[in-house]
């Protein structure tokens, strides 16, 4: 970050309480600016429900309702990062979910064999159809069209269009809570404990690479940014745990929540700080390069195919353990919510843009916004025509403040913060424009595509 | 380019050449669409270590194949061809294997080949060779930021720090990213193709510098490049290179322009024997 001039124009005085809030937040502007419009979005309907978004029970019900499509933005946002696109997600997801249930209904399947069992299908499935991605090289958007109707005519002829209801225990992945322990204090422990240790967990992070980056003289952050960004994020997190905690006895974070989370995480650290997640970014901004640096660029498409497939299956299963029983038309429409949340949530059309985080962000928009219309009795034909706009403006205004680079609100947070940062380097590399760049970045991608 | 004074162009460097490390025989690649087409047609070379050896050609006389193809074949169809390198002939088929063993190739198309344009530069440093800053799984951001700020130093790249994305950089400093991206694959053989196209006269004149003290670090280095001067003034031994084959080769002190361009429209030449029979 750089030291502010004390003599600033007044116009640019005032974007720097916006430059502030940037900084606190950090990350790009995107992610703030969705992060901004989920929290607005819970308020609104907040006030325009009467209190009624944010109960625990419809919390509660929100995530469980919610978490197998944000199962499947975790695998498609990498999807859509290497440049590919999945749309037999719902079909493959149906799939295994019939399968599971049958096999675990005739052949008397504990839970945590059919979980495995689905699992490996959805590996196998990943794996054909990564292998006509990666290998043959035929467009994902083929041949996941062919899996979205190869697989959706295989739950129905495997179920004879059929519902096949499930067990009890394997019923706990997608419907279950976490148990009652500990002594009785009106909120559900085990949740209360999990919402500090994630707290403690962030913080400890967060000073962690502070000192590390700190040391070998990197750009940190003010400490005070630092320590406001880290007082909100936990004041969130203790206000969503109190919040789950808090619902009727018996329930508590569900477990659908919980896999949600430990997902999360897991590809989060996946897609930033390893080997194949950075060749996933590399493949997808630019494959040839990619190449001539040594990243088998069909190898990373293979995988992410197939470890779209094998979220698909968990996803279905998810379902499936939600609602009881799997059904012939399960999963339809998935794919298009996810690649909507992948969207929403800052990933770029042409690849090598998109964080995992973002995209859950983008998928909790659209889930507020379908709950928040339900519990106004809002009719399905209206909810999608909201939807549907909703998306469209979301990428369009992303779109328009980097091609236009003129003011709107976030264009003008990014513009003043941008300018700031490269006015300090006299040598003048560059054009002053950053949003035309961006575009000149784009543009010379596609060339090399 | 002809008529201007060479000589202050060039930084001073004295070359101090090692042993012959790196050799390639009978180098033959086809066109990766036409199988017809011989793009590189029994090619035979050697680069010493220490040594700048310059590869001169017209436009579309396949150097750029020849040395893609020797990079772990990222170009065309690969029909025979031995790489002996310290003395043993190691087989290189992917890109992966060819970092592997100590090669590195700076292409000349910088923004389409060389960089992901999305990227920060400190991200673009290690990426062509992640598992040296890797421990268990996780890349290691102080590294990572360590050595990119090294190189950023040493090669001078123009930028408020490694954070930048390299799509903000001029080309004479994405060049240097790249370079710097290639450095940290501890190479032996930098292979630079035209690696001062579409750079100001400045940074140019910086990259000689860096080619030649690379070179006195004890690394081959092949240059390959359209612009006469840049091969005269820092290249220690040039071959040319005609529709494909290579048709001659001339130490530095007998090399000039006229005698390059002779090498370079003819398909046979009196150092190496005739390639094919020519019209």
């Amino acid at each position: 970050m750089t030291t502010e001039p004390s003599s600033r124009r007044p116009e640019q005085q005032s974007k720097m309480s916006m430059r502030t809030i940037k900084k606190i937040f950090g990350g790009d502007t995107r992610q703030l600016g969705m992060i901004f419009a989920l929290v607005a979005l819970i308020i609104f309907f907040q006030i325009w429900t009467g209190g009624l978004t944010l109960t625990p029970d419809n919390v509660i019900n929100l995530f469980q309702g919610n978490s197998y499509i944000l199962v499947l933005a975790i695998g498609m946002v990498l999807v859509i990062i290497a440049g590919h696109i999945d749309l037999s997600v719902g079909s493959i997801a149906a799939f295994v979910g019939i399968v599971v249930a049958i096999a675990m209904r005739d052949m008397d399947l504990p839970w945590f064999v059919g979980i495995l069992l689905g699992l490996a299908l959805g590996a196998l499935i990943g794996a054909w159809q990564g292998f006509w991605v990666a290998f043959v090289g035929i467009p994902a958007f083929i041949v996941t069209l062919a899996g979205m109707l190869l697989f959706r005519g295989a739950n129905q002829y495997v179920g004879k269009s059929n519902t096949v209801p499930v067990g009890e225990d394997f019923q706990q992945i997608g419907a279950g809570y976490l148990p009652e322990v500990g002594p009785s204090t009106g909120y559900n422990n085990l949740t209360v404990l999990i919402g500090v240790l994630l707290c403690a967990l962030i913080v400890v992070g967060a000073l962690r690479s502070r000192r590390a980056l700190g040391k070998v003289g990197a750009d940190v952050e003010e400490a005070w940014v630092m320590g406001l960004r880290l007082v909100l994020i936990c004041t969130a997190i203790i206000a969503a745990t109190l919040l789950f905690a808090s619902g009727r006895r018996g329930t508590s974070f569900p477990i659908s929540g919980m896999i949600l989370a430990a997902l999360v995480l897991i590809y989060g650290f996946i897609s930033t700080r390893t080997i194949v997640g950075r060749h996933i970014y590399a493949v997808g901004g630019n494959r040839h390069a990619a190449e001539l640096s040594g990243v088998k660029s069909k190898k990373v498409n293979f995988l992410v195919m197939m470890n779209m497939a094998i979220l698909s299956a968990l996803a279905g299963m998810m379902f499936v353990a939600r609602s009881n029983a799997s059904g012939p038309f399960d999963g339809t429409g998935w794919e298009l919510d996810a690649i909507a949340a992948v969207f929403i949530g800052g990933a770029a059309v042409t690849g090598g843009v998109g964080t995992v985080v973002g995209s859950i962000i983008g998928g909790l928009v659209m889930a507020v916004l379908n709950n928040g219309l339900q519990l106004k009795g809002i009719g399905a034909d209206l909810t999608q025509i909201i939807k549907g706009l909703v998306l469209l403006i979301a990428v369009a205004f992303d779109v328009y403040t980097k091609s236009q680079g003129r003011p709107s609100i976030i264009g003008l947070m990014t513009r003043s913060f941008r300018r700031g940062s490269s006015s300090d380097d006299a040598s003048g590399y560059g054009p002053p424009s950053a949003a035309t760049e961006t575009e000149s970045v784009k543009d010379s991608i596609r060339q090399g595509n | 380019m002809v008529g201007r004074d060479l000589e202050s162009r060039f930084p001073d460097h004295t070359p101090s050449l090692g042993e012959t490390f790196f050799e390639v025989r009978d180098w033959t690649v086809q066109h990766p669409n036409v199988p017809d087409r011989v793009v590189c047609k029994g090619s035979r070379f050697t680069v010493r270590r220490g040594e700048i050896v310059g590869f001169a050609g017209l436009m579309g006389a396949g150097r750029t194949e020849l040395m893609r193809s020797i990079f772990g074949r990222s170009y065309g169809n690969f029909v025979r061809g031995t790489i002996i390198k310290d003395g043993k002939e190691i087989r290189l088929t992917n890109v992966a294997s060819a970092i592997d063993h100590g090669l590195a190739y700076v292409t000349e198309d910088r923004k389409s080949l060389g960089l992901n344009l999305l990227d920060d530069i400190k991200r673009t440093t290690v990426s062509a060779r992640l598992s040296r800053i890797t421990h268990g799984l996780a890349v290691n951001k102080r590294e990572e930021y360590t050595y990119a700020e090294s190189y950023r130093k040493s090669l001078r790249t123009k930028a408020p720090s490694v954070d930048e994305g390299v799509g903000k950089l001029s080309g004479g400093n994405q060049q240097k990213v790249v370079l710097a991206k290639w450095l940290f694959t501890e190479p032996d053989l930098l292979i630079l193709d035209e690696p001062t196209r579409g750079i100001d006269v400045g940074a140019k004149f910086e990259i000689y510098g860096i080619i030649q003290k690379l070179a006195s670090e004890g690394k081959g280095v092949i240059l390959v490049s359209s612009e006469l001067p840049e091969l005269l003034g820092l290249s220690d031994r040039i071959y040319t290179i005609f529709e494909g084959a290579i048709t001659g080769v001339l130490d530095k002190n007998e090399a000039d322009q006229e005698s390059l361009m002779r090498l370079m429209t003819r398909t046979t030449a009196g150092s190496t024997k005739p390639m094919e029979a020519s019209a």
